[in-house]
Formats: C-alpha cells, sequence, structure tokens
C-alpha cells in the first residue's frame, strides 16, 4: 500500500464533501495510549489518551438489512442507532483499540468494532454506538 | 454509614493490600483497556437482605449484609497453580477481617468461600465470595 492512495482516497473524501454539502464531519477521536491507575475514592481511572480532530470524516447510518445482523468483515451485532464512521487513514493514522472513543457534536461514542477496507490501508471503517 | 463508604472500604482494602502486580484488578463498572489477558480479579459488592436490628431498649441500627464477589481468573490451559495463589492471596485480605471506616462504624467480613465456575470463553474462572455485614445507626 503506498502513501499515494492513501492520499487519493483522502483526497476523494474531500471532492465528495464538495460535491455534497454536510457530508463531512468534523470529530474528535480519542486514542486511549496508556491504562491509568484507580482512584479509589472517585471509583475511576484516568486513561492517558491522545486526541485528534478529525476534519474529513464521513458518517452514516447502517443500511436497514443490517441493523441486528453481523456486518460482513465485522464480529459484532448491529444494533439500532449505532452508526458507520469512515474515516481516511492519512487523517488518522494510528491503529485503533475498541477501548478509543470519538466525539461528534459534543456527544460520545464508543468504538463497537473497526476494521479497515479491503486494501488494509486506505479507510478506517468503524462502528460506533452513543455512550 | 453509606453504601458509598462501604464500596470506598472494601475497594479501600483491596486496593492497599493487594501486592501481585502481574495480576490486574477490574473494578465495578470501569474501564479496562481491552485485550484482557493474564491474571484478573472482577470486583463486584453485592447485598442481600438488611434488618433492622436492636440492642435492648436502644441504640436501634440497620444490619446490611451483603457479599464481596470477586471472579478470579487466568488464561485456559494454564493450569490452577497461579489461580489457587490469587484466591489465597484474596482470601488472606478478607478472611474475618473488621474495617472501620468511620468512627463507630464496622465492615465485618466472614469467612470465603468459592464457585468454580470451569472455562468461560478462554478463561479459567473461579468465584470467591466473602460474606460481610455492617451495622448502621440510624
Amino acid at each position: 500500500m503506498s502513501i499515494n492512495l492513501q492520499l487519493q482516497v483522502k483526497e476523494a473524501f474531500k471532492l465528495a464533501g464538495q460535491q455534497v454539502s454536510g457530508l463531512l464531519k468534523t470529530v474528535t477521536y480519542v486514542n486511549v495510549t496508556a491504562s491509568g491507575v484507580y482512584n479509589v475514592t472517585l471509583g475511576t481511572i484516568t486513561n492517558t489518551t491522545v486526541s485528534y480532530v478529525i476534519t474529513d470524516a464521513i458518517l452514516s447510518d447502517f443500511k436497514y438489512h443490517e441493523v441486528n445482523n453481523i456486518i460482513k468483515g465485522g464480529s459484532t451485532i448491529v444494533k439500532t442507532g449505532d452508526q458507520k464512521l469512515l474515516i481516511p487513514y492519512a487523517s488518522l493514522s494510528i491503529t485503533p483499540t475498541l477501548d478509543d472513543t470519538v466525539s461528534i457534536d459534543s456527544a460520545t461514542w464508543n468504538i463497537i468494532s473497526h476494521k479497515l477496507d479491503p486494501t488494509k490501508t486506505a479507510v478506517h471503517i468503524f462502528q460506533i454506538r452513543r455512550a | 454509614m453509606s453504601f458509598e463508604i462501604e464500596r470506598k472500604a472494601i475497594e479501600g482494602h483491596l486496593n492497599t493490600n493487594w501486592t501481585d502486580a502481574t495480576s490486574k484488578i477490574l473494578w465495578d463498572n470501569v474501564q479496562v483497556l481491552t485485550p484482557i489477558a493474564g491474571k484478573t480479579l472482577d470486583l463486584r459488592i453485592l447485598h442481600t437482605d438488611s434488618t433492622p436490628s436492636e440492642i435492648g431498649a436502644s441504640p436501634s441500627f440497620s444490619r446490611y449484609k451483603g457479599l464481596v464477589s470477586c471472579a478470579a481468573s487466568v488464561p485456559e490451559n494454564t493450569g490452577t497453580a497461579a489461580l489457587n495463589t490469587m484466591i489465597d492471596a484474596f482470601c488472606a485480605i478478607f478472611r474475618k477481617k473488621k474495617l472501620s471506616p468511620a468512627t463507630g462504624h464496622y465492615i465485618t467480613f466472614g469467612v470465603p468461600y468459592l464457585r468454580e465456575l470451569g472455562i468461560v470463553e478462554g478463561r479459567r474462572l473461579t468465584v470467591i465470595y466473602v460474606p460481610f455485614y455492617r451495622d448502621s445507626l440510624e
């Protein structure tokens, strides 16, 4: 996989966004990089995170026949309200984990599943669920 | 004594006395980073019926009973020595101990007992139960 293809995909997202108003969303991807220490008094753990602001994400509903089913290549059932989030790899050059979260319009979404496009390096495909 | 003080006391007692750095404690309803691997303790504080109690004419107090439930687990096919070592360490921390999280208030633990769950999703699980009660003056 070449860097060139990654940039071409990113450019394609950008062009699509120019063609369809409102298609591209700005999201904040929060990557958990290390586990924190448990605070007994508060009953919480504050993990170490790194945030990435993505300006060219695409958010869409799952198709009706995908709800209550496992999507192709996935391993988790899609529930009503789940969303599909596409992010060009060139905009998020990390290995996501299921501990990460996404902030969209001030709301937090959990990562339910993640896979890459068939070339394995051009587009992140997330199944996300409102926290 | 409130349920929150009780939680802090029990979790704090475990957190302070658990010394096995090779294992991970999964605290109730707290995010744990995936994948969950190695040796783990999954802690829950459960409650049973509570009753009013009196000693003579006064004072009147409420007795709250519960169970500290802890699912100890190790990866499948790794034997039971490490699991038993964890169980022994956990039991020693709570067996017949008495905590005093607030002046005049106590949490009293009984003798731990085990329930074997066998292999669950690739992990060998044993649940440890430690009965306890606490009294609150009201």
